[in-house]
């Protein structure tokens, strides 16, 4: 089910909102566990299995770990592993069990198919197509699994390292795992950030107000801005030929959409757990403002990022095994966070890519080569970086991809056809969308601050753009989130 | 009002608290009035409840009023959902294959029920025009389908991404198609060539030469109108690949009349307008200039054409909204876009007796889409008679025959010839040239089906037009039915004006005639006792024609609804038996009167007791007795001296044989069997008529028994839309049947097509000449179909059977007035536990609707269970029921499983 859709807005959200404030405190989380199955289960209803094992395990992995495993449960709350001491051996294993059931779920159902098609080009490419694997089936990708196991492995480890209570309530735990606002597309929550939400949290008629601010704004993001983008970022990617303005159009809306799309998606669950009593945490900083591509990861995709920085990059050593050392860390983390948003070569070069521009950043200093130029023309020089990135990611395979960026730098002559594109994308309201986008983005505070004073006409914006989504919502064709493939 | 402070992290706090903490803080701390956040909160609420509250409110009354079937709000479907997917695995638990076929099930309905929650929603239908009409008009944009150009200039997506995709005849491309398809669905076959290729080799080996025609994009030739980019730049553009394919196709010798420069200087030369503005297809000028030029580059490759010209020219002036408009769907009677208007050119026979524009027996064939059929079909609304054909027939002063579809030109057209060519009717005989026109976007994005143009082996070939005929009565047989104006009527009841009254004799040589031109209403054409006239209703009017064999002599001579013909041998009259109005849905009323055909004045009320349905009503030769429905589907005899009225079960068309009034029968719920009964001795037998040549196993229509015994009628196939209630939909390739039974009424023993065109025929009455008995050779029979005999249900019978194809339940919409019905679901038989299993492959009925309930069995396709099964013979009280049927086996025993 999608956010910015008549059925959840129109039916789902209601309904949710309704039992859940008739509901009885004790069973919120219950009532909200059983409603994100529902949610989850809309997609493809034998995907809620997959994440009810993942669920378990991790549930009772937890337990074991923390030697609460078979006890009675008594009111104190599980105690925290001291910090930094030896674990024993089942500790260990049921550490690795966790670790190893969600990485296997997360392999075989997102690389599954990956894998085998690349082994099959290399068998071809080798001259042995008999080593070749003639599938005739593919696995189908369960929505949201790159989310849930990242958080499930984040409670394993965090109680592993003594971060983390583990928890008895077993409702509490899949409700954590398994909440519908952020469950498909993020952000990734940690459990150390919302154990205590879980358990008490408040319901406030501001904090309810602020979660439909958010909520608007976010649909408003997707529906308004996000998705006139994607027309004319598809548009351009998938023509055989384009211009080389054509071109810097087309990356330029592909980096609006992703942003809009993925940052939408963000206000719309924050402002849903708001509504719901939850904080979670920001997951978007004004990434393109940042002055470096060290400062765009420090602000994109936040809660990625910190869970890639605490639970890979600092067990492989960080920065603290010498320079080489780091930039090796660097570069593999960002592949593997390459690879995390999809299996496809694209997204390894995508990964790749930056993790090569963080370890020449760390080289200088954490400074980008032009950090010598004002501030202004270094968030531009860092954004046309990130275009350039961009076209890896969106590009339908490596060969699209690179001519693509050959025609972006006039390296390219197109075809005729390629003057057509012009009489889709050059419109009014793309163009119109466009200045809005660029407006927004560097210009506008980010939901988190504007809301954070809401007046009159602040509320009279997001209700307006709220009812303006709604109707434009019917014009749309499905148009699910970005991110809900990764 | 209260304000809550803010107290926002400082710099040097955010390094110390974790990012959920900071969060916590920040948003602990919003700073808002309690009015302004009550005032947020309230309207949000009020919007996303209010919606859906109306929309419950709103199909509740509909409910009520009767506008729909239930008045339990669509959003709680859901819960039948989660009922069926309970039930069905509760069912069978034990295998992994049964949780994915159900968890499949489970996820269409999920799709539909979304689905349909979107389209019907109040809101969404009145936001979306509204919404769609600024976004148009003022932004500039279209939709998923419709692009907007400059000037009010509209273009079909698929035609433009065509032009700026990949080449088609990319390698990567051709294999991402192949791997694109949906589980479950064939994979496309989306190389043009290949296909292209046998096709030109299949015509050659008849000696037919192949002209391939694609008709460039509107973008193609005007770009200028697209983008003001290319304006003044008169390149005419193309698919990447196009220039490989005409090369390839040349390496073939495959000759290709490529219209676009032709429509390019057309464009130039006239005002800048080839296409129509908001219509996807050409201009009628531009049109005729490309037929023009198609008729020169033909003529070398015809014999010489008469002197004499054989079409004129007529000018009509058409109004209308083109199909792009229509895709925006905009607010009705929204100012933008304009309607446009264009002087077509009907082209129509010189004389009267003139050869026809299209004729089937033609040496030119046109294959065509909706290129073809603009201006020709009247349902696209651009006018009738002055499309493609139709001009290229004048250009050439010779007939032609087109085989037209609007829309999947890869495939349809070359499918629609090779069912011809099967059915062994000749649709290539006498042919020189085949034209296949398409839209060249479906280089791109057709299913180039690879496909068989051999005629059909099967033993017996089907006998055909007037020669059949005579050849399958043995004597001087005529013919009349109903032909709908618009080949693509979905009007079989014939209830409204837009039809012409066809006729056949066998043996004046002038084949296929219109008796009446039309359109006018001629429902239900029914031949006097001496063949010479034809009575018919005039179904909007309420009023019976009569109409000369030859066309003259049109009357209507009394208000009503004629249902049969009866001649009086003592007194010589012939009475009309017809119902007085008004007529309801299942086309029935009261009374019955009967009136004198020829003195109109003379009638008298025969039967005021029920209403009568007109379908089939027939009595016996003495006057005396009435064999018909009482009203549908309550079939009956009628005695109409004591007034009384027996009834003998259900079902619609039923027919007595004339010689013989204790025989007779009924048209079954599955639209596909006569169930005869002889009332004498109460014996019952099937005689399937859906296994007539080239109908293929799908539903028939209008059966009605000859003045002999051994004749009947029938329309068919019905192949148009869903899997239920296929004869509502018409469509092209209904056709008239003629079949003659065996001397024991067990079988249909011969077939005779009478039909062979583009056009929707219905209501077919035959009258074979009583003075001639029918002299036909006895010996030319179908060839006996052995399999059919040894697959027939012998008796009742358990088994464990896999199910291996099912059809889906009607809905209660589209069967009504029904308002129950079964499905034919097909089973494997694994193991027979009781009985004899007379084929591996069974079908079997089960009930899917009850009153209007949903009892669809909960079976899986590929589960195995038990059944105790009778032959559906031996179930008389199913007469007349609807039964469902979406698969093509004819020869299959059926089954009939009761519910428990």
């Amino acid at each position: 089910m999608v956010f910015s859709s008549h059925l959840f807005i129109f039916y789902f959200l209601p309904l949710t909102l309704l039992l859940y404030y008739v509901m009885t405190r004790r069973y919120r989380n219950l009532l909200l566990t059983l409603l994100s199955y529902v949610f989850y289960g809309w997609a493809n209803p034998l995907f809620t299995l997959l994440m009810l094992a993942s669920t378990l395990i991790d549930y009772f992995c937890g337990l074991v770990m923390a030697n609460q495993f078979g006890r009675r449960a008594p009111r104190e709350p599980v105690p925290r592993l001291p910090r930094g001491e030896p674990r024993t051996r089942t500790q260990r294993i049921a550490l690795i069990v966790t670790i190893s059931s969600n990485l296997s779920l997360l392999g075989f159902f997102k690389y599954f198919n990956f894998a085998a098609e690349s082994w099959t080009a290399l068998a071809n490419a080798l001259g042995l197509p008999n080593l070749g694997l003639d599938l005739a089936f593919k696995i189908v990708l369960p929505l949201g699994i790159s989310f849930y196991t990242f958080q499930s492995m984040s409670y394993a480890i965090d109680v592993y390292r003594g971060d983390a209570r583990a928890i008895r309530n077993f409702v509490d735990f899949a409700c954590f795992v398994a909440m519908f606002p952020q469950l498909v597309a993020g952000p990734i929550i940690r459990f150390a950030d919302v154990a205590e939400q879980l358990q008490q949290r408040s319901h406030t008629l501001t904090k309810f107000a602020r979660g439909v601010a958010f909520f608007s704004v976010g649909l408003g993001k997707k529906v308004l801005l996000a998705n006139p983008c994607g027309k004319v970022a598809d548009t351009v990617f998938e023509a055989a030929s384009v211009t080389f303005l054509d071109a810097w159009y087309g990356a330029i809306a592909y980096a609006f959409q992703i942003y809009f799309d993925f940052s939408a998606y963000s206000d719309m669950a924050i402002g849903l757990g708001l509504m719901l009593g939850f904080v979670f945490v920001k997951n978007f900083d004004s990434p393109y403002d940042a002055q470096s591509i060290t400062d765009f990861w420090r602000r994109w995709h936040i809660s990625l990022s910190t869970w890639l920085r605490d639970y890979l990059y600092i067990p492989l050593g960080g920065n603290r095994l010498g320079e080489w050392r780091t930039y090796f860390n660097l570069s593999i983390v960002m592949l593997l966070g390459g690879l995390w948003h999809g299996a496809s070569w694209n997204f390894v070069i995508w990964g790749g890519l930056h993790g090569g521009l963080l370890a020449c950043e760390r080289a200088c200093g954490k400074r980008p080569f032009y950090f010598a130029l004002p501030k202004q023309l270094r968030v531009a020089l860092t954004f046309v970086i990130l275009l350039f990135t961009w076209v890896f990611f969106r590009a339908r395979d490596l060969p699209s991809a690179l001519t693509y960026c050959a025609t972006m730098l006039g390296l390219d002559s197109p075809a005729p056809s390629a003057m057509l594109l012009s009489g889709i994308i050059a419109k009014p309201y793309y163009l119109a969308t466009m200045i809005l986008c660029a407006l927004v983005v560097w210009t506008c505070p980010q939901t988190w601050d504007w809301s954070k004073h809401l007046n009159l006409r602040k509320a009279a914006t997001a209700l307006a753009l709220f009812v303006m989504s709604v109707a434009v919502l019917a014009t749309q064709a499905y148009n699910p989130f970005i991110y809900f493939i990764f | 009002m209260t304000t809550t402070k803010v107290l926002p992290l400082r710099e040097s706090e955010r390094g110390r608290v974790s990012r959920e903490e900071a969060a916590q803080i920040e948003i602990g701390h919003t700073d808002i009035r309690r009015g302004v956040a009550l005032l947020l909160t309230l309207f949000f609420l009020v919007m996303i409840f209010a919606l859906p509250a109306g929309q419950h409110a709103i199909e509740f009354l509909h409910g009520k009023v009767g506008n729909r079937l239930s008045s339990i709000p669509q959003a709680w479907d859901i819960f039948r959902v989660a009922q069926d997917a309970i039930a069905r695995w509760r069912q069978h638990k034990r295998s992994l294959d049964h949780l994915f076929t159900v968890n499949q099930e489970v996820l269409r309905k999920i799709k539909q029920y979304s689905d349909r929650l979107e389209e019907e929603s109040w809101f969404n239908q009145q936001v979306l025009p509204i919404t769609q009409n600024i976004l148009s008009n003022i932004f500039g944009v279209g939709n998923e389908k419709v692009y907007v150009g400059s000037g009010d200039w509209l273009f079909y997506r698929p035609g433009i991404d065509y032009l700026i995709g990949d080449g088609f005849l990319n390698s990567s491309k051709l294999a991402r198609d192949l791997n694109s398809n949906d589980a479950g669905k064939p994979s496309r076959q989306a190389d043009p060539v290949q296909a292209i290729v046998q096709f030109k080799a299949q015509l050659a080996a008849r000696g037919i030469e192949l002209i391939l025609m694609p008709v460039p994009d509107k973008a193609s030739v005007h770009a200028e109108r697209f983008t003001d980019a290319l304006a003044g730049d008169r390149r005419a553009l193309h698919n990447r690949s196009y220039d490989q394919f005409l090369a390839a196709l040349q390496s073939q010798g495959i000759r290709v009349f490529d219209p676009t420069d032709l429509l390019a200087e057309f464009a130039d030369k006239h005002g800048g307008s080839a296409y129509l503005a908001t219509d996807t297809h050409w201009s009628p000028r531009a049109m005729e200039g490309v037929a023009a030029a198609l008729a020169a580059e033909l003529r070398p490759l015809l014999p010489s054409a008469p002197t004499e010209p054989l079409f004129r020219r007529e000018t009509a002036t058409v109004q209308n909204h083109g199909d792009l408009a229509k895709m925006l769907k905009l607010p009705y009677g929204a100012r933008w876009p304009a309607p446009e208007s264009v002087e077509i050119r009907p082209v129509r026979p010189a004389t009267a007796s003139q050869a026809r524009v299209i004729d089937p027996s033609a040496e030119v064939l046109l294959l065509g889409d909706s290129f073809a059929n603009i201006y020709s079909l009247e349902s696209m609304g651009w006018g009738v008679s002055a499309g493609l054909a139709e001009q290229l027939a004048r250009e050439l002063n010779r007939p032609v025959d087109a085989l037209r579809r609007n829309d999947a030109g890869a495939h349809a057209t070359r499918e629609a010839l090779a069912y011809e060519v099967a059915r062994g009717c000749g649709r290539l005989a006498g042919k020189k040239v085949v034209i296949w026109e398409f839209a060249a976007r479906e280089l791109a994005y057709g299913d180039w089906k690879l496909l068989d143009l051999s005629p059909a082996r099967a033993a017996g070939s089907p006998l055909c037009g007037a020669a059949g005929l005579r050849a399958l009565t043995g004597a001087h047989t005529r013919i009349v039915w109903t032909r709908a104006v618009d080949p693509l009527s979905k009007d079989p009841g014939a209830r409204r004006a837009g039809f012409r009254l066809m006729g056949l004799d066998t043996d004046d040589g002038r084949g296929v005639r219109e008796i009446l031109r039309g359109p006018i209403s001629s429902r239900k054409p029914l031949l006097t006792s001496d063949g010479r006239r034809v009575v018919f209703t005039d179904m909007p009017l309420g009023r019976i024609g009569v109409v000369d064999w030859d066309g003259t002599n049109l009357r209507y001579v009394a208000d009503g609804f004629s249902a049969h013909l009866q001649a009086d041998p003592k007194t010589g009259r012939t009475w009309v038996y017809a119902v007085a109005g008004p007529i309801d849905g299942p086309f029935s009323g009261k009374p019955l009167f009967r009136f004198d055909l020829d003195r109109p004045e003379v009638r008298e009320v025969v039967w005021d007791r029920t209403e009568v349905s007109l379908d089939n009503f027939q009595i016996s030769a003495d006057g005396r007795y009435a064999f018909g429905q009482f009203p549908w589907p309550k079939v009956g005899i009628a005695d109409l001296v004591q007034g009384t009225l027996t009834l003998t079960g259900g079902g619609c068309w039923t027919s007595l044989l004339p010689e013989n009034g204790n025989v007779g029968w009924i048209f079954d719920g599955s639209h596909r069997n006569l169930l005869f009964t002889d009332f004498a001795t109460k014996a019952t037998w099937t005689v399937p008529i859906h296994q007539a040549p080239g109908v293929g196993g799908f539903e028939v229509y209008h059966p009605r028994g000859a003045n002999h015994g051994r004749f009947f009628t029938m329309s068919g196939p019905y192949k148009e839309g869903e899997g239920d209630n296929r004869i509502g939909q018409g469509g092209r390739e209904v056709e008239i049947y003629v079949g003659r039974f065996s001397a024991d009424l067990r079988r249909v023993e011969r077939w005779a097509k009478i039909t062979t065109d583009e056009e929707s025929d219905f209501f077919p009455d035959v009258w074979i000449n009583p003075n001639q008995p029918p002299a036909f050779n006895p010996n030319d029979v179908e060839a006996p179909n052995a399999h059919a005999k040894s697959t027939l249900a012998t008796g009742p019978i358990v088994v464990d059977a896999r199910l291996a194809a099912v059809t889906l339940p009607p809905t209660l919409q589209a069967i009504a007035p029904y308002r129950q019905a079964l499905v034919v679901y097909a089973y494997e038989v694994v193991k027979v536990h009781s009985g004899t299993a007379t084929s591996k492959r069974i079908l079997v009925q089960h009930w899917a609707l009850r009153d209007g309930r949903t009892v669809v069995p909960h079976t899986r396709v590929g589960e195995i269970v038990r059944l105790a099964l009778n032959p559906v013979e031996s179930h008389s009280e199913l007469q007349g029921e609807r039964v469902i049927k979406d698969m093509t086996d004819t020869a299959l025993p059926t089954y009939y499983a009761a519910p428990r």
